[in-house]
Protein backbone atom coordinates (compact mmCIF):
# COMPACT_ATOMS: atom_id res chain seq x y z
CA UNK A 1 0.00 0.00 0.00
CA UNK A 2 0.94 3.30 -0.77
CA UNK A 3 1.06 5.59 2.20
CA UNK A 4 1.19 9.07 0.65
CA UNK A 5 3.10 11.86 3.45
CA UNK A 6 2.86 15.21 3.43
CA UNK A 7 5.84 17.18 2.82
CA UNK A 8 7.27 20.51 2.73
CA UNK A 9 7.32 22.21 -0.36
CA UNK A 10 10.15 24.95 -0.90
CA UNK A 11 8.25 27.65 -1.42
CA UNK A 12 9.11 30.86 -3.95
CA UNK A 13 9.19 33.38 -1.22
CA UNK A 14 11.03 36.69 -0.54
CA UNK A 15 14.41 36.50 0.83
CA UNK A 16 13.42 38.50 4.10
CA UNK A 17 13.02 36.81 7.13
CA UNK A 18 9.35 38.05 7.76
CA UNK A 19 8.32 35.19 4.96
CA UNK A 20 10.33 32.55 6.64
CA UNK A 21 7.38 29.77 7.02
CA UNK A 22 7.51 26.31 9.08
CA UNK A 23 3.76 25.70 7.18
CA UNK A 24 4.26 21.87 5.73
CA UNK A 25 2.39 23.01 2.32
CA UNK A 26 1.30 20.35 -1.01
CA UNK A 27 2.00 16.73 -1.24
CA UNK A 28 5.70 16.17 -2.81
CA UNK A 29 6.62 13.13 -0.84
CA UNK A 30 5.82 9.54 -1.54
CA UNK A 31 6.42 6.75 0.51
CA UNK A 32 5.82 3.77 1.80
CA UNK A 33 7.49 0.06 3.29
CA UNK A 34 10.42 -0.07 1.35
CA UNK A 35 9.75 3.60 -1.11
CA UNK A 36 10.20 6.89 -0.65
CA UNK A 37 11.12 9.92 -2.90
CA UNK A 38 10.78 13.79 -2.21
CA UNK A 39 10.13 15.35 -5.83
CA UNK A 40 10.18 18.78 -6.14
CA UNK A 41 13.10 19.83 -4.19
CA UNK A 42 14.77 23.19 -6.17
CA UNK A 43 17.99 22.17 -7.34
CA UNK A 44 21.03 24.06 -6.46
CA UNK A 45 24.11 24.34 -8.55
CA UNK A 46 27.42 24.63 -6.35
CA UNK A 47 28.30 27.09 -8.96
CA UNK A 48 32.42 26.33 -8.55
CA UNK A 49 34.05 23.74 -6.62
CA UNK A 50 34.27 24.40 -3.03
CA UNK A 51 30.75 24.64 -2.37
CA UNK A 52 29.30 21.81 -2.42
CA UNK A 53 28.32 21.85 1.42
CA UNK A 54 26.70 24.73 0.93
CA UNK A 55 24.81 24.14 -2.23
CA UNK A 56 23.29 20.72 -0.62
CA UNK A 57 22.54 22.66 2.83
CA UNK A 58 20.69 25.25 0.75
CA UNK A 59 18.48 22.78 -0.97
CA UNK A 60 17.65 21.14 2.34
CA UNK A 61 16.99 24.16 3.93
CA UNK A 62 14.79 25.93 1.38
CA UNK A 63 12.58 22.19 1.63
CA UNK A 64 12.34 22.76 5.28
CA UNK A 65 10.93 26.28 4.46
CA UNK A 66 13.74 28.71 4.67
CA UNK A 67 14.10 30.37 0.87
CA UNK A 68 17.98 30.36 0.80
CA UNK A 69 19.00 29.93 -2.09
CA UNK A 70 22.97 29.65 -1.97
CA UNK A 71 23.93 33.37 -2.70
CA UNK A 72 21.05 34.11 0.38
CA UNK A 73 22.69 30.99 2.38
CA UNK A 74 26.24 33.10 2.23
CA UNK A 75 24.72 36.17 3.95
CA UNK A 76 22.05 34.61 6.04
CA UNK A 77 24.88 31.77 7.61
CA UNK A 78 27.75 34.47 7.99
CA UNK A 79 29.68 32.47 5.79
CA UNK A 80 30.55 35.15 3.31
CA UNK A 81 31.96 37.42 6.18
CA UNK A 82 34.04 34.79 7.78
CA UNK A 83 37.63 33.82 7.01
CA UNK A 84 40.55 31.32 8.68
CA UNK A 85 44.51 31.80 8.59
CA UNK A 86 46.18 28.96 10.13
CA UNK A 87 49.97 28.63 10.47
CA UNK A 88 51.12 25.79 12.26
CA UNK A 89 54.58 23.81 11.75
CA UNK A 90 53.97 22.35 7.98
CA UNK A 91 50.49 23.96 7.73
CA UNK A 92 49.71 27.12 6.36
CA UNK A 93 46.53 27.67 5.07
CA UNK A 94 43.76 30.29 4.72
CA UNK A 95 40.18 29.23 4.85
CA UNK A 96 37.36 31.12 2.84
CA UNK A 97 34.18 31.03 5.20
CA UNK A 98 32.51 28.48 3.48
CA UNK A 99 35.10 25.97 4.04
CA UNK A 100 36.33 26.91 7.51
CA UNK A 101 34.86 24.44 9.96
CA UNK A 102 31.72 23.36 7.89
CA UNK A 103 29.55 22.25 10.63
CA UNK A 104 30.38 24.87 12.91
CA UNK A 105 27.74 27.47 11.34
CA UNK A 106 25.09 25.11 11.51
CA UNK A 107 23.78 25.42 15.24
CA UNK A 108 23.43 29.93 14.26
CA UNK A 109 21.68 28.99 11.19
CA UNK A 110 19.58 26.59 12.92
CA UNK A 111 19.12 29.21 15.73
CA UNK A 112 18.16 32.42 13.49
CA UNK A 113 15.79 30.63 11.31
CA UNK A 114 13.97 28.36 13.88
CA UNK A 115 15.09 25.01 12.25
CA UNK A 116 16.29 21.68 13.67
CA UNK A 117 19.61 20.90 12.07
CA UNK A 118 21.15 17.38 13.14
CA UNK A 119 24.48 15.54 11.98
CA UNK A 120 24.61 12.25 12.18
CA UNK A 121 28.40 10.17 11.63
CA UNK A 122 29.98 6.91 13.00
CA UNK A 123 32.92 8.03 14.51
CA UNK A 124 34.60 4.72 14.68
CA UNK A 125 35.39 4.83 10.86
CA UNK A 126 37.13 7.05 8.13
CA UNK A 127 37.50 10.67 8.99
CA UNK A 128 35.00 9.92 11.88
CA UNK A 129 38.10 8.80 13.88
CA UNK A 130 39.49 12.66 13.94
CA UNK A 131 36.25 14.64 13.09
CA UNK A 132 34.19 12.97 16.23
CA UNK A 133 36.77 14.20 18.49
CA UNK A 134 37.32 18.15 16.88
CA UNK A 135 33.32 18.03 17.12
CA UNK A 136 33.08 17.42 20.50
CA UNK A 137 36.15 19.95 21.19
CA UNK A 138 34.40 22.51 19.16
CA UNK A 139 31.10 22.02 21.08
CA UNK A 140 28.86 20.85 18.28
CA UNK A 141 26.88 17.76 18.99
CA UNK A 142 25.87 14.78 16.48
CA UNK A 143 24.67 12.01 16.74
CA UNK A 144 27.13 8.22 16.69
CA UNK A 145 26.03 5.95 13.87
CA UNK A 146 26.40 2.17 13.49
CA UNK A 147 27.97 1.31 10.37
CA UNK A 148 26.14 1.14 7.34
CA UNK A 149 22.86 -0.78 8.44
CA UNK A 150 22.11 2.23 11.00
CA UNK A 151 22.85 4.82 7.71
CA UNK A 152 20.39 3.63 5.68
CA UNK A 153 17.82 2.90 8.41
CA UNK A 154 18.21 6.93 8.75
CA UNK A 155 18.16 7.24 5.86
CA UNK A 156 15.01 5.48 4.91
CA UNK A 157 13.20 6.91 8.05
CA UNK A 158 14.29 10.74 7.08
CA UNK A 159 12.76 10.27 4.04
CA UNK A 160 9.32 9.06 5.44
CA UNK A 161 9.53 11.68 7.46
CA UNK A 162 10.19 14.22 4.69
CA UNK A 163 13.60 15.36 5.04
CA UNK A 164 16.25 14.93 2.81
CA UNK A 165 19.94 14.17 3.89
CA UNK A 166 23.17 16.02 3.18
CA UNK A 167 25.16 13.00 2.88
CA UNK A 168 28.98 13.35 2.40
CA UNK A 169 30.68 10.88 0.07
CA UNK A 170 33.92 10.33 -1.79
CA UNK A 171 32.93 11.25 -5.28
CA UNK A 172 35.00 8.53 -6.45
CA UNK A 173 31.94 6.50 -5.94
CA UNK A 174 29.83 8.54 -7.87
CA UNK A 175 28.57 7.37 -11.48
CA UNK A 176 28.40 11.34 -12.94
CA UNK A 177 31.44 11.05 -15.63
CA UNK A 178 32.58 14.69 -13.96
CA UNK A 179 34.36 11.90 -11.19
CA UNK A 180 36.14 10.00 -14.22
CA UNK A 181 39.21 12.40 -13.15
CA UNK A 182 38.91 10.48 -9.65
CA UNK A 183 39.03 6.86 -10.96
CA UNK A 184 41.88 7.28 -13.79
CA UNK A 185 43.91 9.17 -10.79
CA UNK A 186 43.07 6.07 -8.48
CA UNK A 187 42.10 9.19 -6.09
CA UNK A 188 40.34 8.27 -3.02
CA UNK A 189 38.88 9.98 -0.49
CA UNK A 190 41.28 8.20 2.35
CA UNK A 191 44.38 9.58 -0.49
CA UNK A 192 42.69 12.82 -0.68
CA UNK A 193 41.19 13.86 2.62
CA UNK A 194 38.54 15.41 0.91
CA UNK A 195 34.52 14.23 0.14
CA UNK A 196 31.90 15.99 -1.72
CA UNK A 197 28.22 16.63 0.29
CA UNK A 198 25.35 15.71 -2.51
CA UNK A 199 21.77 15.51 -1.45
CA UNK A 200 19.71 12.03 -1.04
CA UNK A 201 16.31 12.97 -1.83
CA UNK A 202 14.96 8.88 -2.17
CA UNK A 203 15.38 5.45 -1.25
CA UNK A 204 14.06 2.09 -2.91
CA UNK A 205 14.58 -1.32 -0.90
CA UNK A 206 13.40 -3.02 -3.94
CA UNK A 207 15.76 -1.75 -6.37
CA UNK A 208 18.36 -1.30 -3.80
CA UNK A 209 18.96 2.11 -4.73
CA UNK A 210 18.37 5.49 -3.75
CA UNK A 211 18.47 9.04 -5.53
CA UNK A 212 20.44 11.79 -5.45
CA UNK A 213 20.80 15.11 -6.14
CA UNK A 214 24.48 16.11 -6.80
CA UNK A 215 25.34 19.60 -6.40
CA UNK A 216 28.42 19.61 -7.64
CA UNK A 217 28.79 18.09 -11.60
CA UNK A 218 29.90 20.42 -14.03
CA UNK A 219 31.84 22.35 -11.10
CA UNK A 220 34.98 21.60 -12.59
CA UNK A 221 37.08 19.81 -15.15
CA UNK A 222 37.24 20.81 -18.89
CA UNK A 223 33.31 20.99 -19.53
CA UNK A 224 32.52 23.33 -17.06
CA UNK A 225 28.87 25.05 -16.73
CA UNK A 226 25.64 24.00 -15.42
CA UNK A 227 24.72 20.54 -15.68
CA UNK A 228 21.22 21.27 -17.92
CA UNK A 229 21.82 17.88 -19.31
CA UNK A 230 20.26 16.69 -16.24
CA UNK A 231 22.75 14.68 -14.62
CA UNK A 232 23.06 15.89 -11.24
CA UNK A 233 19.99 14.09 -10.79
CA UNK A 234 20.64 10.17 -10.75
CA UNK A 235 20.51 7.05 -8.24
CA UNK A 236 23.35 4.85 -6.85
CA UNK A 237 23.11 1.66 -5.71
CA UNK A 238 23.01 0.96 -2.10
CA UNK A 239 26.36 -1.07 -1.97
CA UNK A 240 28.02 1.64 -4.06
CA UNK A 241 26.48 4.37 -1.77
CA UNK A 242 28.21 2.53 1.64
CA UNK A 243 31.23 2.25 -0.05
CA UNK A 244 30.90 6.35 -1.21
CA UNK A 245 29.96 7.29 2.33
CA UNK A 246 31.94 4.58 4.09
CA UNK A 247 35.46 6.52 4.47
CA UNK A 248 33.26 9.69 4.66
CA UNK A 249 32.06 8.14 7.75
CA UNK A 250 28.55 7.87 7.02
CA UNK A 251 28.29 11.68 7.55
CA UNK A 252 24.97 13.47 6.83
CA UNK A 253 23.20 16.26 7.66
CA UNK A 254 19.04 16.96 8.43
CA UNK A 255 17.34 19.98 8.48
CA UNK A 256 14.18 19.42 9.75
CA UNK A 257 11.30 22.10 10.74
CA UNK A 258 10.81 24.28 13.61
CA UNK A 259 9.19 27.10 15.48
CA UNK A 260 10.21 29.43 12.74
CA UNK A 261 12.82 32.37 12.92
CA UNK A 262 13.31 34.08 16.14
CA UNK A 263 12.52 37.57 17.10
CA UNK A 264 15.19 39.10 16.70
CA UNK A 265 16.72 37.50 13.69
CA UNK A 266 17.64 41.26 12.59
CA UNK A 267 19.82 42.18 15.61
CA UNK A 268 21.04 38.45 16.03
CA UNK A 269 22.32 38.12 12.36
CA UNK A 270 23.78 41.62 12.29
CA UNK A 271 25.75 41.16 15.66
CA UNK A 272 27.12 37.43 14.59
CA UNK A 273 28.28 39.40 11.29
CA UNK A 274 29.82 42.00 12.84
CA UNK A 275 31.42 39.18 15.30
CA UNK A 276 32.45 37.33 12.10
CA UNK A 277 34.08 40.39 10.08
CA UNK A 278 36.06 41.58 13.16
CA UNK A 279 37.31 37.40 13.71
CA UNK A 280 36.11 37.41 17.07
CA UNK A 281 37.50 34.38 18.39
CA UNK A 282 34.99 33.43 21.16
CA UNK A 283 32.07 33.23 17.65
CA UNK A 284 34.20 31.30 15.98
CA UNK A 285 34.98 28.98 18.37
CA UNK A 286 34.79 28.60 21.77
CA UNK A 287 38.47 27.43 23.26
CA UNK A 288 40.17 29.14 20.40
CA UNK A 289 40.46 32.60 22.12
CA UNK A 290 44.19 31.52 23.16
CA UNK A 291 45.23 29.59 20.23
CA UNK A 292 47.92 31.78 18.84
CA UNK A 293 48.27 30.14 15.46
CA UNK A 294 44.68 30.44 13.73
CA UNK A 295 43.53 34.03 12.92
CA UNK A 296 39.88 35.14 11.75
CA UNK A 297 38.06 37.43 9.66
CA UNK A 298 39.85 40.65 9.48
CA UNK A 299 42.81 39.33 11.16
CA UNK A 300 42.73 36.38 8.99
CA UNK A 301 43.74 38.10 5.63
CA UNK A 302 46.45 40.30 8.13
CA UNK A 303 48.20 37.15 9.80
CA UNK A 304 48.46 35.74 6.61
CA UNK A 305 49.96 39.30 5.33
CA UNK A 306 52.33 38.95 8.11
CA UNK A 307 53.82 35.54 7.23
CA UNK A 308 54.47 36.75 3.44
CA UNK A 309 57.74 38.09 4.34
CA UNK A 310 61.23 36.76 3.67
CA UNK A 311 61.42 35.46 7.15
CA UNK A 312 58.04 34.44 7.63
CA UNK A 313 58.68 32.25 3.99
CA UNK A 314 61.89 30.86 4.73
CA UNK A 315 60.64 29.45 8.37
CA UNK A 316 57.92 27.91 7.02
CA UNK A 317 59.90 26.07 4.36
CA UNK A 318 62.30 25.34 7.08
CA UNK A 319 59.50 23.94 8.67
CA UNK A 320 58.55 21.61 5.65
CA UNK A 321 61.71 20.36 4.20
CA UNK A 322 65.41 20.85 3.57
CA UNK A 323 64.78 18.86 0.51
CA UNK A 324 64.86 21.40 -2.96
CA UNK A 325 61.90 20.09 -4.46
CA UNK A 326 59.54 19.73 -1.80
CA UNK A 327 60.16 23.40 -1.28
CA UNK A 328 59.84 23.91 -4.26
CA UNK A 329 56.70 22.60 -5.15
CA UNK A 330 55.97 23.96 -1.72
CA UNK A 331 56.31 27.97 -3.18
CA UNK A 332 53.71 26.99 -6.03
CA UNK A 333 51.42 25.11 -4.09
CA UNK A 334 51.19 27.54 -1.63
CA UNK A 335 50.46 30.79 -4.28
CA UNK A 336 48.05 28.15 -5.12
CA UNK A 337 46.00 27.69 -2.26
CA UNK A 338 45.67 30.87 -1.29
CA UNK A 339 44.45 31.83 -4.46
CA UNK A 340 41.84 28.95 -4.40
CA UNK A 341 40.84 29.95 -0.75
CA UNK A 342 40.75 33.64 -1.50
CA UNK A 343 38.91 32.93 -4.80
CA UNK A 344 35.72 31.14 -2.45
CA UNK A 345 36.34 34.29 -0.24
CA UNK A 346 35.74 36.94 -3.07
CA UNK A 347 32.40 34.76 -4.55
CA UNK A 348 30.67 34.53 -1.28
CA UNK A 349 31.77 37.66 0.09
CA UNK A 350 30.55 39.47 -2.97
CA UNK A 351 27.35 37.51 -3.26
CA UNK A 352 26.79 38.43 0.64
CA UNK A 353 26.84 42.04 -0.17
CA UNK A 354 24.55 41.74 -3.18
CA UNK A 355 21.33 39.85 -0.88
CA UNK A 356 22.24 40.69 2.51
CA UNK A 357 20.05 43.81 2.01
CA UNK A 358 16.86 41.82 1.13
CA UNK A 359 17.63 39.57 4.17
CA UNK A 360 18.01 42.75 6.83
CA UNK A 361 15.56 44.88 5.32
CA UNK A 362 14.94 46.35 8.50
CA UNK A 363 18.67 47.88 8.89
CA UNK A 364 19.81 50.83 6.64
CA UNK A 365 22.83 48.79 5.43
CA UNK A 366 23.93 51.99 2.55
CA UNK A 367 27.45 53.28 4.90
CA UNK A 368 28.12 49.12 5.72
CA UNK A 369 27.86 48.36 1.65
CA UNK A 370 30.50 51.72 1.49
CA UNK A 371 32.45 50.48 3.58
CA UNK A 372 32.14 47.06 3.05
CA UNK A 373 32.86 47.26 -1.19
CA UNK A 374 36.46 48.79 -1.13
CA UNK A 375 37.38 44.36 -0.03
CA UNK A 376 35.50 43.08 -3.46
CA UNK A 377 38.30 44.68 -5.79
CA UNK A 378 41.06 43.33 -3.50
CA UNK A 379 39.77 39.96 -3.60
CA UNK A 380 39.23 40.22 -7.03
CA UNK A 381 42.51 40.85 -7.68
CA UNK A 382 43.91 38.04 -6.27
CA UNK A 383 41.30 35.74 -7.38
CA UNK A 384 41.69 33.57 -10.51
CA UNK A 385 39.14 31.83 -12.77
CA UNK A 386 40.11 28.75 -13.10
CA UNK A 387 42.25 27.53 -10.35
CA UNK A 388 39.90 26.06 -8.65
CA UNK A 389 38.95 23.81 -11.45
CA UNK A 390 42.15 22.94 -13.05
CA UNK A 391 45.09 24.75 -11.40
CA UNK A 392 47.52 23.35 -14.27
CA UNK A 393 45.23 25.03 -16.59
CA UNK A 394 45.24 28.45 -14.28
CA UNK A 395 48.71 28.93 -13.19
CA UNK A 396 50.16 32.11 -12.73
CA UNK A 397 47.09 34.02 -13.00
CA UNK A 398 47.29 36.04 -10.76
CA UNK A 399 49.86 37.91 -8.95
CA UNK A 400 49.84 35.19 -6.04
CA UNK A 401 50.72 32.53 -8.32
CA UNK A 402 53.12 34.70 -10.14
CA UNK A 403 54.60 35.47 -7.77
CA UNK A 404 55.47 32.24 -5.77
CA UNK A 405 55.59 30.02 -8.75
CA UNK A 406 58.88 33.35 -9.90
CA UNK A 407 60.37 32.68 -6.31
CA UNK A 408 59.88 28.69 -6.39
CA UNK A 409 61.46 29.00 -10.18
CA UNK A 410 64.45 31.48 -9.31
CA UNK A 411 64.83 29.21 -5.70
CA UNK A 412 64.96 26.27 -8.12
CA UNK A 413 67.79 27.69 -10.37
CA UNK A 414 69.81 29.26 -7.80
CA UNK A 415 69.37 27.31 -4.63
CA UNK A 416 69.89 31.03 -2.85
CA UNK A 417 65.69 31.17 -0.90
CA UNK A 418 66.96 34.11 0.48
CA UNK A 419 67.83 35.79 -2.93
CA UNK A 420 64.64 34.55 -5.15
CA UNK A 421 62.67 35.84 -2.12
CA UNK A 422 64.21 39.27 -1.92
CA UNK A 423 64.43 39.58 -5.78
CA UNK A 424 60.25 39.17 -5.57
CA UNK A 425 60.28 41.57 -2.39
CA UNK A 426 57.89 44.16 -4.31
CA UNK A 427 55.16 41.50 -5.55
CA UNK A 428 55.07 40.04 -2.40
CA UNK A 429 54.64 43.94 -0.76
CA UNK A 430 51.42 44.58 -3.40
CA UNK A 431 50.16 41.31 -2.24
CA UNK A 432 50.13 41.90 1.39
CA UNK A 433 49.01 45.64 0.61
CA UNK A 434 45.70 43.80 -1.00
CA UNK A 435 45.33 41.88 2.30
CA UNK A 436 45.63 44.43 4.45
CA UNK A 437 43.02 46.18 2.09
CA UNK A 438 40.14 43.65 3.09
CA UNK A 439 41.12 43.55 6.42
CA UNK A 440 40.31 47.02 6.67
CA UNK A 441 37.28 47.30 4.52
CA UNK A 442 35.70 44.26 7.08
CA UNK A 443 36.52 46.02 10.30
CA UNK A 444 35.13 49.52 8.37
CA UNK A 445 31.99 46.89 7.20
CA UNK A 446 31.46 45.65 11.18
CA UNK A 447 31.95 49.11 12.61
CA UNK A 448 29.52 50.26 10.32
CA UNK A 449 26.42 47.41 10.30
CA UNK A 450 26.96 47.71 14.18
CA UNK A 451 26.63 51.43 13.77
CA UNK A 452 23.10 51.04 11.97
CA UNK A 453 22.22 48.16 14.10
CA UNK A 454 22.05 50.46 16.79
CA UNK A 455 20.15 53.48 15.32
CA UNK A 456 17.09 50.84 14.51
CA UNK A 457 14.36 50.98 16.79
CA UNK A 458 14.87 47.06 18.74
CA UNK A 459 11.56 46.80 19.67
CA UNK A 460 10.13 47.77 16.09
CA UNK A 461 12.32 44.34 14.68
CA UNK A 462 10.79 42.16 17.51
CA UNK A 463 7.18 43.45 16.23
CA UNK A 464 8.62 42.89 12.30
CA UNK A 465 10.23 39.67 12.53
CA UNK A 466 8.69 36.90 12.84
CA UNK A 467 26.93 25.02 5.95
CA UNK A 468 33.00 19.95 3.02
CA UNK A 469 34.83 21.04 -0.66
CA UNK A 470 35.56 19.01 -1.71
CA UNK A 471 38.20 18.76 -4.25
CA UNK A 472 40.11 21.40 -3.58
CA UNK A 473 43.08 18.93 -1.83
CA UNK A 474 42.44 16.60 -4.97
CA UNK A 475 43.88 19.55 -7.29
CA UNK A 476 47.04 20.30 -5.52
CA UNK A 477 48.11 16.68 -5.70
CA UNK A 478 46.75 16.50 -9.35
CA UNK A 479 48.71 19.59 -9.93
CA UNK A 480 52.03 17.88 -8.67
CA UNK A 481 51.56 15.21 -10.17
CA UNK A 482 51.43 16.38 -13.58
CA UNK A 483 54.17 18.63 -12.84
CA UNK A 484 56.55 15.30 -12.19
CA UNK B 1 40.41 16.15 -48.74
CA UNK B 2 42.85 16.44 -45.46
CA UNK B 3 41.04 17.32 -42.01
CA UNK B 4 41.68 21.06 -41.32
CA UNK B 5 39.99 23.61 -39.39
CA UNK B 6 38.06 26.26 -40.59
CA UNK B 7 39.56 29.98 -41.13
CA UNK B 8 36.76 31.62 -38.67
CA UNK B 9 37.65 28.74 -36.47
CA UNK B 10 41.83 29.60 -36.72
CA UNK B 11 40.86 33.60 -36.41
CA UNK B 12 39.39 32.53 -32.40
CA UNK B 13 41.45 29.99 -31.51
CA UNK B 14 44.56 32.46 -31.99
CA UNK B 15 42.55 35.58 -30.41
CA UNK B 16 42.53 33.59 -27.13
CA UNK B 17 45.91 31.53 -27.34
CA UNK B 18 47.33 35.41 -27.46
CA UNK B 19 44.28 36.90 -24.38
CA UNK B 20 43.70 34.19 -22.97
CA UNK B 21 40.15 32.96 -21.97
CA UNK B 22 37.07 35.03 -23.11
CA UNK B 23 33.41 35.08 -23.24
CA UNK B 24 31.60 34.75 -26.85
CA UNK B 25 30.98 38.77 -26.70
CA UNK B 26 34.51 39.23 -25.59
CA UNK B 27 35.48 37.06 -28.71
CA UNK B 28 33.51 39.00 -30.81
CA UNK B 29 34.90 42.34 -30.21
CA UNK B 30 38.32 41.21 -30.21
CA UNK B 31 38.06 39.18 -33.84
CA UNK B 32 35.48 41.67 -35.26
CA UNK B 33 34.00 38.47 -36.33
CA UNK B 34 30.03 38.33 -36.48
CA UNK B 35 28.73 36.97 -33.47
CA UNK B 36 26.94 33.91 -35.47
CA UNK B 37 30.36 33.47 -37.09
CA UNK B 38 31.99 33.52 -33.41
CA UNK B 39 28.93 31.01 -31.83
CA UNK B 40 29.37 28.53 -34.70
CA UNK B 41 33.60 28.14 -34.72
CA UNK B 42 33.34 28.06 -30.79
CA UNK B 43 30.38 24.93 -31.06
CA UNK B 44 32.86 23.33 -33.88
CA UNK B 45 36.09 23.77 -31.52
CA UNK B 46 33.85 22.66 -28.70
CA UNK B 47 33.52 19.36 -30.50
CA UNK B 48 37.09 19.01 -31.33
CA UNK B 49 37.52 19.52 -27.26
CA UNK B 50 40.14 22.11 -28.83
CA UNK B 51 38.40 24.62 -26.51
CA UNK B 52 37.68 24.67 -22.90
CA UNK B 53 35.18 26.33 -20.67
CA UNK B 54 36.11 28.23 -17.48
CA UNK B 55 33.96 29.70 -14.81
CA UNK B 56 33.38 33.62 -15.68
CA UNK B 57 33.65 35.02 -11.37
CA UNK B 58 32.21 37.84 -12.57
CA UNK B 59 28.88 36.18 -13.40
CA UNK B 60 28.91 32.40 -12.51
CA UNK B 61 25.99 31.72 -15.02
CA UNK B 62 28.00 32.42 -17.67
CA UNK B 63 31.60 30.64 -18.65
CA UNK B 64 34.68 31.73 -20.65
CA UNK B 65 36.29 29.83 -23.46
CA UNK B 66 39.85 29.16 -23.81
CA UNK B 67 42.22 26.89 -25.78
CA UNK B 68 42.68 23.38 -24.73
CA UNK B 69 46.16 22.83 -25.33
CA UNK B 70 46.35 19.12 -24.13
CA UNK B 71 44.04 18.13 -26.60
CA UNK B 72 45.58 20.31 -29.15
CA UNK B 73 49.14 18.18 -28.33
CA UNK B 74 46.74 14.85 -28.91
CA UNK B 75 45.43 15.92 -32.00
CA UNK B 76 49.16 17.06 -33.63
CA UNK B 77 50.16 13.28 -32.00
CA UNK B 78 47.25 12.26 -34.00
CA UNK B 79 47.09 13.24 -37.30
CA UNK B 80 51.33 13.61 -37.42
CA UNK B 81 52.84 16.62 -37.53
CA UNK B 82 53.25 17.43 -40.88
CA UNK B 83 49.34 17.39 -41.03
CA UNK B 84 47.44 20.27 -42.34
CA UNK B 85 45.73 20.28 -38.69
CA UNK B 86 49.26 20.00 -36.97
CA UNK B 87 50.83 22.93 -39.01
CA UNK B 88 47.27 24.87 -37.98
CA UNK B 89 48.14 24.04 -34.23
CA UNK B 90 51.57 24.49 -34.16
CA UNK B 91 51.43 28.13 -35.42
CA UNK B 92 48.63 29.17 -33.06
CA UNK B 93 48.97 27.20 -30.28
CA UNK B 94 52.86 26.73 -30.26
CA UNK B 95 52.20 22.54 -29.69
CA UNK B 96 53.88 20.69 -31.41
Amino acid sequence: MVATLLCVTALSLPIDAATLTSTQQDTTCQSSAGYGYLSDIPYQWQEINGFCHWSALSMALRHAGAPLDLHNLFAASGIGFSAGYIRYEELAVFLSGAMLRQMEPLPTIASFYGLSIDIYMDDDVGIGTAYGPAMVAWGLNYTDMDGWTDTLDLIRTTIDDGYPLAIWTDPYYLPPSDYDFARTQGLQSQDTGSGHSVLCVGYNDTAGEVRIMDPGVGAFGENFGFPNDGRWLYSVSYSTLQNAMMHMSYGSVVIRTGNGPSDDFTSSLASYICERLRGDRSSYGEGLENIFFANFGADAFRGLSYDLTKESIIAYLDDVSPNKDDRYYTLIILGLQIEMGITLQYLSYRESLKTLPRILADLDLEAFLESASPAVSHLALLSENASLIDPYYSINGTILTQTFTNIAALYYETEDLEDAIEYHEQDLEDIRGHLIAIADAWVAAADTLEAALQGTDITMQLVVVSGLAIVIAVVAILYRRRST
Amino acid sequence: MAFQLPGSALVVLRSLARSGPMSPKEITSTTKLPPRTVSSAIKRLSRLRLLRRVPDLQDMRKCLYGPNLEVAKEMVTKYGSDSMVAVQLSLILAVR
